[in-house]
Parts: C-alpha cells; structure tokens; sequence
C-alpha cells in the first residue's frame, strides 16, 4: 500500500528528491517533467500541455480530473509514447521518450505499458482469449499461464474466452480489455475514460478490479476520469486546468473532489 | 441530391481513381484495338482502291474451296491459256492478258537461305503484264523480264534487302530447287512501293508458269474495254463467250472480293482482340461492384442520414448510380484517348518486329469513342445497380446505430441461385463446344460468361476453408501478423471473394489455355510414338510452316541410298454434303512403312482398291457411317463428283485425323498437287544421326524446306505452340493487372475502414514491419484465393476444350503442372506488389488519430 498521507508533490528533477530514494527517483515508473505540447502554428497554435510535471509511483492508482480542453488526454498520449511532447521530458522507468526511435516507442508500448481505452478497442476478428494474450503474441511471447489463468479468473471471463467482441456486453469487453492490459504484466497501464461507455454496475465492478490489481498486484495505473466515482477509488487525484497541474489530492473521496471541483468551476 | 452525388464522388476521389483506373485499363484497350485494326484496313484497302488500272473486267474460274489461287478474297479455278483468245476476240476488248499470281516465291539471301522464315507477309510470284493499260506495275528502274532468267522485283523489298537492278538472286519456287535470277528492274504497284507490304517477284509470263506449275492455265484473264464501255457492259458482252467452266466479273466487284477478304481478315482479327478486351472490362466490372460496395459500406451513416432527412430510396438509388455514370463517363472517356496512344505503342512494337507494318494513319474514328464511351459507361453503370440496390436498402435508424462490421452469411436464395447459374453456364459452354451449331462461339461466351458468374457468387463459401487453410501455414511461421492476415482474409468474405473472383477470371483463361497446349503437346507426343514409324520428317521449316513442296524433291531424296523407303503425303480440299473440308493423300503401297493407323473397323490395306476412302472415327459417328458405306464426294479441283466406298474408320490422333485417299485417286482429282510432308525411313544400317547428316546435306538443293526427327518435330510442334501460348497470356495480363488493382482496392478501403483497430494494434505494441506483414500476406491470401479458384475453374474449361477438340486428334488431357507452379509464384508476387502501397499506408498511420476514429 502507498502512503496514503505523504504529500506527494511535482519531484523537479535535480532539486528535492525523497531521501530514502537514490538521486534519479526510482520508484518513479513514470513522469512528466516540465511537458509543453503545442499543436498547430502561429496564429492557429494551441498550447494543450503548458510546462506540466508530474510522477506516478509504483504500485500507486492516480486519477487525473480537470475540465475539457485541460490537456488530461494529451498528458494521458504523451505519457504512453502515443504522442510526443513539443519540449520537456516523459520518462518511462529510466527511458526519456523523446530518445527513442518510432520502433522503440512501439516495443516499448508493447512490453512496458498497457492500454485501457473508453471504447473497448479489441480486435473484433479474435476470440476474447485471443485478443487478451495479442500484446504477448505480437511479440512473440507467451503468456505466463499463471498470471493468465489468474487474470481470467478475477475478471471473470473463463466461461467467455471462445466468444467473439460483437458476442460480449460491454462490461465484458472492457474486462476483456483490461485482463489484456493485465496479462503482460507492464510497467504502467493508461486507462483513458475506462468506465465511460459502462452502465454504472459494469463501471463499479471494472474499477473493482483495477483497484485490487493495484492492492494485490502492485500494478501502476494512471486513469482519466469525469466521474466523481471512479476518481474517488483511485490513491491520489491530480487536477489538471489550462495544461498544468492545479491540484494534487492524496486518499480522494467523493465529496473531497466535489467541492474542489465547484472551486474550479468558480 | 445532385449536389450530393457530386460532393460523394469528390469526398472519396482517391478511392474511386483507383475504380475508374479499371475502367480506363479495359476501355483504352478497347480503342486500342479498333483504332489499330482501323487505321491498318483503311491502308490495306486504299492500296488496293487507289491503284487504277485500265482493267475493266476478269474472267476465271468458279471459286474453289479452299483452292490457292486465294490472294485476299476467295480462290477460284484456273482457266486454260486458250481461253485467252476468246476473250481477245469479244466485241468491246481492246486488251486482254493472261496472270498467274500465287504466293510461294521464297526470296534468298547471299548465304542461300530465305529472307523470310515464314509467317511473315505473302511472297508473290507472277508474270510481268505487257500492256500498260492492265497492268498495275510501273517501273522504276531497270527494264521488265525479257530473258527467261529476268525477274522484277517490287520496290519495297528491294530497298529492304538492298537488291539493285543487275544483281543476280537466288529463288526457291514452289519448294522446289534453287533457281539464279537476274534482277532486270525494280517495280512499284501503282505510287505504292509494295502491295500492302508483301513481296512481289515478276517473271516473264512462261517462266512465271513453269514455276508454279501452270503450264497451260492461267489464273485470270485481265481485259480492258473501249472508251465508253462501262465495267458492267464489258463483263456481259464477255460473259456468253465463256464456257461453263469460266465467270466473268467486273473489276469494281473482283478488288471487291479481295477488299472483303482483307476486311474479314481483320474483322477476325479485331473479334479476337476484342474478346480479350471485353475479358478485361468484364474483369473491370468486378472492381465496379466491390468499390462500390465497399464504399457504401463505409458511408451507412451518411445514407442513413439523408434518408432520415427524407431523401426517397429512388433518390439514394438514383444518386449511387449518378456516381458510377459520372465516375464511367470520365474513366471511358480517358480510356479512349489512353487507347490512341496505346494503338500507336502496339503498332511500333509489332513494327518493330518481323517485317513490318505498312503506314497506317491511326487515328481515332467516331465509331471507336462512341463504342469506347458507350461500353465502359454501360459496364461501369450496370455493375453499380447492386451496390445502389444495397445503398437503397439502409434504413434511416442506422444513422445513430454503429456500423456493423459483422459478415453477412450467404442467403440460401444465393446459393440456389449460384447454383442454377453456374448450371446454366456449364450448359452453354457444353453446348457451344459440343453441340455444333451456327452460334458455337456465342454459346461458348454467354456460357462462360454464366459460369463466371455463378461461381463468383458462391466463392465467398469458399473463402473461409481455402483461406484458412492457407493461412495456417502463414499464422504458424508469420507468428502473429500472419495470423492476423489470416483472420482479415475471411473476416469479410463476400468482399475477399469478389476481389479474387476477378483474378479467377485471368487465372483461368491462362490455365484453361495452358491445359489445351499441354494437351495438344502430349497427343502429338502419344500419337508420334504409337503411330509413327518414319525416322525423318521433311516440310517447309519454320515455326509458320507455309509454302509448298515441289514434287521433285520427294525424288531427288529417294535416289540417296541412305533411305530405304521415301513417300510423300498430299492434302487438298473435298467437299462432302456440299461442306468444304480437307483430304490427304498416301500411298497404298508403303504408307504403313510410315505410319500406322489406329484402326476402328475396316481394312487399313484396301487404301488401294478403287474409289475407297478412309475417314476417323469422329467423323464416322458424326455421319452414322460404317465401313461398306458408299458417300459422294466432289473433288472441286476437277468438279468430279465420286461414290467413294468407306474401306477403313481409324481413330483419330495427332497425326492422322480427317479423310484419307489413295496417291492414286489423288494424282486424278488434284491436278494441281500440294505436297505438304515427306517421310522417310533409314536403310537399315544407317544410324539415326548419319541418316539425318545425309538427309540435311540433300537439303541443302532445296533451302526452304527443313529435316526433322520424332524429337525435332516435337519440340517444334511445341515450340509453335508456346508462341502461341505466350502470344495469348500477353493479351490476358491486362485482366489480371486489372484483378491486381482490384486487390490494391480492396485492401486501401479495408484499411481506411480498419483504421481504430489498426490504431489500437499500433497502440499496443504492433510495429510498423508487423503491420506491413499483417497486411501482405492478407492480400498473398486473396490472391491465392484467386489463383486456386482460376486454376480450378480453368483445368475444368480447358478439359472440355481439350474433350470438344478430340476430333483433331487431340486425345490425351495434360495438366501442366510444372506451369501450375509458375502461376503459383506469380500469385504470391501479385499479392506482393499489390500490398505495397496498401501496407505502406497502414504502417504510416497516426496511431493517435486512429484510436480516435469514430
């Protein structure tokens, strides 16, 4: 379990680092540090990431919040090697991204990190166990049969695994897309509006899920989110307003957020 | 709702380029072929128009079937030399002459071999006409034959080969022995330096007769009439001077006849090109309704909007098919131009081979675009109507539903219907080949067209177990795009099918053709080892295997004592139930020293009891005879008509097919003989390979003609035949280039439609080079898909050829299946090419954008 009551703050890079940690922060699994991403020119340009810092440490749920147009997604893009930065750094464990080669970034996404978009995203021409161990198998690998039986069985999917996307209700699809980001074991899963397609049911139960794969599994995830609820589950929820972080808030609650966000809105 | 189609046909111009491309490809090789044809039979036939000579009238014999006094129009008989002074004595004839004029004039080069291996333009040989008024020479240097050894030689060829007045050449003359000319003087036909290209060697008229054999006849009787005369008067105060034997014609109607046969040449010619052209187009249409198909697809929503807007079906119908007309006006009318230029392409290139083409203004005639214009709109519009039926049909509620990617399952009314087509296509095909009638080739066509048809509409049942089982290999070593290939291939298997469906129809044509040839090689092959006892084959050489064999030389090579038995075999026309059709000749003494016959009933040794003939089986069954039958037969060479008693009914094989008559009845019903083979068999003693030394030495007296063995004669039968061959696969790879766009399509639009899940396999780690793998080996798939389709629609076409022909002596089917690899090959390399630019465009994807898609 983390800390619920450390402040954790925005690590500028070479000053105050936590002093247990060696000097380059290694229970970081990944940050941002001082991002600007700048789409379009001239007259025309939007600034959409206006110099944001920001760490996820390891085995920590992070929510970000923060009204359209803050930059949540693109920070979300630019943190998973979707998207590249204008200037600053996304590192990813030690890796700074805009090091790397488009093929890099690809085995990268592949091995080290795990997707979890708002619409499901699975290959519709494969079977739900097909598409669970398609991250291994396209590189080659196979999957742990532990871990994926282990998987299957907390996402509940066993009695599923032959079926179709088009033969799966959402939930099921979006637990299927979660077991897939699961099942590889990465550095760090992205979950884009995860529960924005899910009735409020399937949306509780998924977020059941990530929850436990951070408390059982010491997995990281960073999760964007409008719902008050879903927020409310992760261990700290950072606010985000014109591109730059406004707010940072450790064991959210659903009030908590609430009233920030009424401030916000004022 | 115009606003609309045109708004649709510019959103998606990239896609719909592509599509037009098929229909540009088939419609310029439309225009390419009249514009050729065209442009070459208006030359042939100004030639022929513009050359004016005082000849008012002809007079000759009554056509004869398959005669070789042919020029371009129909043979007729010669008339004898005496006739002239009838013609001469008819009130009105101011001038008359006699021509021989028949092809066979084989022109040699200093080292004493032909200039032409034959299969090139006619060599002529004729008599010098002394009157200016009839005669449509004109000397351009040099003086006309006087001497026996004088020739005159048209100007085009003696520019060609450099030959000038007083240089001495080398002729073999009916196939007969070399014969030294002096080149008295250089002639152009009219202003033209040649008669449409061809050779022309002008002898004194005795000298012209000796050589080809008509001593004593002429071919035709040229006459002129005095001023005032018309060409009608002159040929009816001729005609009742004749006996019956002769006709007299008007020149007008005699350039006429010749001017028709040059046209129906050509005609030929252009039905043949046409056919592949309308292959190609038929090809095209297949683009047409997958494009379409996949296009409306993709715009659901947006028809599904414009009929929540209350837009009618008619108007969604009506405004798809605005589209294809639109879309096929613009492609045919590039096609057209394209076609000019590709005519004048072709016609350099066949220029530039062989021995030329004459000038030929190719330009295009208002008759090519309207065709050209009618037949790629009319294709392009049609093949729209399914897909518009389907656009019709989206229901206004799909607007907010997702689009389902989901495959629909063949209906059973598809099925039945398939079925029943492909039937019917079977059954035109069956008919067309079997059935003789008038319409053969249209049976054919139709019932092909049918088969197509059907099969395209069942091969999505095919797609899943053909390539899912070519796939397992591609998803076991390929790893994970390759598996993903295989599962993109079926996902959509009506469009899979269709795209492959039109490379089935390339494939097969190719298949169904290399079927024929492979069979025709081993039936020769079969028939060479059962039938033939001969050691040596001597005919004319070259692939072409024109001109004759003079009598003499069957002689000169019996005299070497090298050869135990040397016989020749003769052919010429009969006609039978007044249908023309071919006889040989063979000596009933030794001819089963040369060959045997495959005998059904009958005696093979009662060739030489009087008035009996022989024939094949087919032709026995054909007729219901038996052997004792007695049939008539006229001999038009003679107009003899002869109870000929069936003394034996062989099997037909490649060799030895047709009618078969005794040396004896020959040399009385054939006046003029046409040998067409020697056979020969080594004394024994003689090795095969001194014997061939031998015979090749004796040769040399008779430069045209050439020695073959078993071997040599097969693989020149199959060397023939693989120019063929090639010559047709050439015309055929436009429909499976167009095939090839139509894959390039398909996987474009696939792609475009595939974006988010591109977008996410990208997202989670697919790199670039997998992507491109992923989406090769889909397209290798479909392209096998079509290569196994074609290769099966193709051996069962080409088997039923092969059965339909049996009556030639093709008995033996082969399957060539070392071309079966090649095709196979050539498969996977289609599917390569077609995937660059399809994969290149799926690996560059932004990975953002596209998980974004909606």
């Amino acid at each position: 379990m983390p800390d619920n009551t450390e402040a954790v703050t925005t690590p500028p890079l070479a000053a105050s680092t936590p002093p247990s940690a060696s000097p380059v922060a290694p229970d970081f699994v990944a940050r941002a540090v001082d991002a600007v991403k700048v789409y379009g020119k001239g007259d025309a340009a939007v600034t959409a990431l206006n110099g944001i810092s920001v760490a996820f440490k390891r085995s920590q749920f992070t929510a970000i919040m923060g009204p359209s147009g803050s930059g949540k997604s693109t920070l979300l893009h630019c943190l998973a090697g979707l998207d590249s930065v204008t200037s600053g750094k996304i590192i990813i464990g030690d890796t700074e991204l805009g090091t790397l080669s488009e093929k890099q970034l690809t085995l990268l996404r592949r091995d080290k990190v795990g997707f979890i978009f708002q619409a499901y995203n699975l290959v519709p021409t494969l079977s739900a166990a097909d598409n669970i161990v398609l991250p291994l198998a396209i590189a080659g690998r196979k999957p742990d049969p532990a871990t994926l039986n282990d998987v299957i069985t907390t996402m509940r999917l066993a009695d599923r695994l032959t079926h179709r996307p088009a033969e799966l209700s959402g939930g099921q699809q979006q637990r299927v897309a979660a077991a897939r980001a699961f099942v590889s074991r990465p550095d760090i899963i992205f979950a884009d509006e995860p529960t924005g397609n899910l009735d409020s049911r399937s949306g509780a139960e998924l977020l059941g899920f990530l929850r436990n794969a951070v408390d059982n599994g010491q997995q990281t995830i960073v999760m964007v989110t409008h719902d008050l609820g879903a927020a409310s589950r992760a261990d700290r929820v950072v606010f985000l307003a014109d591109g730059k972080v406004v707010l940072e808030m450790a064991d959210p609650t659903s009030d908590a957020i609430l009233e920030y966000m009424k401030t916000l809105g004022n | 709702m115009a606003k609309a189609t045109i708004a649709g046909l510019l959103t998606h111009k990239l896609r719909l380029a592509l599509t037009a491309f098929a229909i540009v490809l088939g419609v310029a090789f439309v225009s390419a072929t009249l514009t050729l044809s065209n442009g070459l039979q208006t030359t042939f036939d100004n030639i022929f128009n513009t050359t004016p000579t005082g000849v008012a009238a002809v007079v000759r014999g009554h056509i004869e079937p398959g005669g070789q006094n042919g020029g371009f129009g129909d043979a007729h008989r010669p008339v004898p030399s005496s006739l002239l002074a009838t013609v001469q004595q008819v009130d009105g004839v101011t001038a008359a002459e006699g021509v021989v004029f028949r092809a066979g004039a084989a022109l040699l080069d200093k080292s004493g071999k032909p200039y032409s291996s034959g299969g090139g333009p006619p060599e002529f040989a004729t008599n010098w006409i002394l009157s200016s008024t009839l005669s449509p020479y004109r000397i351009r240097s040099g003086s006309p034959p006087t001497q026996a050894t004088d020739v005159v030689i048209d100007a085009a060829t003696a520019s060609a080969h450099g030959i000038t007045v007083g240089q001495r050449i080398q002729y073999v003359i009916n196939g007969g022995a070399i014969q030294t000319f002096t080149v008295s003087g250089i002639a152009g036909y009219g202003q033209s330096d040649s008669l449409a290209g061809a050779t022309i060697s002008l002898f004194r008229l005795d000298v012209a007769q000796q050589a080809l054999g008509l001593q004593g006849k002429f071919d035709q009787i040229d006459a002129a009439g005095g001023s005032g005369l018309s060409q009608s008067d002159l040929r009816d105060r001729i005609a009742p001077h004749l006996p019956s034997y002769a006709e007299a014609a008007t020149e007008a109607d005699a350039i006429g006849q010749q001017v028709a046969g040059i046209d129906s040449f050509f005609g030929i010619l252009r039905t043949i090109l046409l056919v592949f052209a309308l292959v190609a187009l038929f090809v095209g249409s297949y683009i047409i309704i997958n494009t379409f198909s996949i296009l409306i697809a993709q715009r659901t929503r947006e028809l599904a909007l414009l009929r929540a807007l209350g837009a009618t079906r008619g108007q969604v119908f009506r405004m798809v098919l605005a589209e294809a007309l639109l879309t096929g006006i613009v492609a045919s009318a590039i096609g057209v131009v394209a076609g000019l230029f590709l005519a004048h392409g072709l016609y350099s290139l066949v220029s530039s081979v062989g021995n030329g083409l004459p000038k030929a203004d190719l330009v295009l005639q208002p008759s090519t675009v309207i065709i050209g214009m009618v037949l790629g709109t009319l294709i392009t519009v049609v093949a729209s109507i399914l897909p518009a039926r389907k656009a019709s049909r989206v229901s206004p509620v799909e607007a907010i539903r997702d689009a389902a990617d989901a495959a629909q399952p063949l209906g059973t009314r598809r099925i039945i219907v398939g079925v029943a087509v492909s039937i019917l296509g079977v059954i035109g095909i069956a008919l067309g080949l079997f059935a003789g009638t008038s319409v053969a080739f249209q049976l054919l066509g139709l019932g092909a067209l049918l088969l197509y048809l059907g099969v395209s509409s069942l091969a999505p049942l095919t797609v899943v177990p053909i390539a899912g089982f070519l796939g397992a290999p591609i998803a076991r070593f390929r790893g994970t795009p390759g598996k993903l290939a295989r599962t993109n291939a079926i996902r959509a298997p009506r469009r899979a099918a269709a795209t492959a469906a039109a490379l089935m129809i390339g494939v097969s044509l190719v298949v169904g053709i290399a079927v024929l040839t492979e069979s025709a090689k081993a039936s020769t092959q079969v028939a060479l080892q059962q039938a033939v006892k001969a050691d040596y084959m001597v005919f004319p050489g070259g692939a072409s295997g024109q001109g004759a064999i003079s009598p003499m030389t069957t002689a000169a090579l019996a005299k070497d004592p090298h050869f135990s038995a040397v016989d020749d075999l003769k052919q010429g026309t009969i006609l039978i139930n007044a249908a023309s059709t071919s006889v040989f000749s063979a000596n009933p003494a030794d001819y089963q020293d040369f060959f045997t016959l495959d005998v059904a009933s009958g005696n093979p040794n009662s060739l030489g009891q009087g008035d009996t003939i022989f024939l094949d089986e087919t032709l026995a069954s054909n007729h219901g005879w038996r052997v004792g039958d007695t049939i008539d037969v006229n001999f038009p060479q003679t107009g003899a008509t002869v109870k000929e008693r069936i003394g034996c009914i062989f099997n037909p094989n490649a060799i030895t097919t047709g009618y078969m008559i005794s040396s004896q009845q020959y040399a009385m019903y054939f006046p003029e003989a046409q040998t067409f083979i020697i056979l020969l068999r080594a004394t024994p003693g003689v090795s095969h390979d001194a014997g061939l030394a031998a015979l090749n030495k004796d040769l040399a007296a008779f430069p045209t003609l050439k020695a073959y063995d078993q071997a040599s004669f097969l693989a020149l039968q199959s060397q023939s035949l693989d120019q063929l061959t090639q010559a047709i696969d050439i015309f055929l790879i436009m429909a499976i280039v167009i095939a090839a766009l139509g894959i390039v399509n398909t996987l474009a639009l696939s792609i475009i439609e595939r974006t988010r899940e591109l977008g996410l396999l990208r997202a989670i780690g697919l790199t670039r080079r997998q992507t491109r793998t992923m989406v090769r080996w889909e397209s290798v798939l479909i392209a096998f898909l079509g290569l196994i389709l074609g290769v099966v629609v193709g051996i069962a076409l080409g088997v039923a050829v092969v059965r339909a022909l049996a009556f030639t002596g093709l008995g033996h089917i082969a399957i060539p299946f070392v071309s079966l690899l090649w095709y196979a090959v050539g498969a996977l390399v289609i599917g390569l090419l077609a995937a660059i630019l399809p994969a290149r465009r799926a690996a560059r994807l932004n990975v953002l954008e596209a998980i974004s898609t909606e």
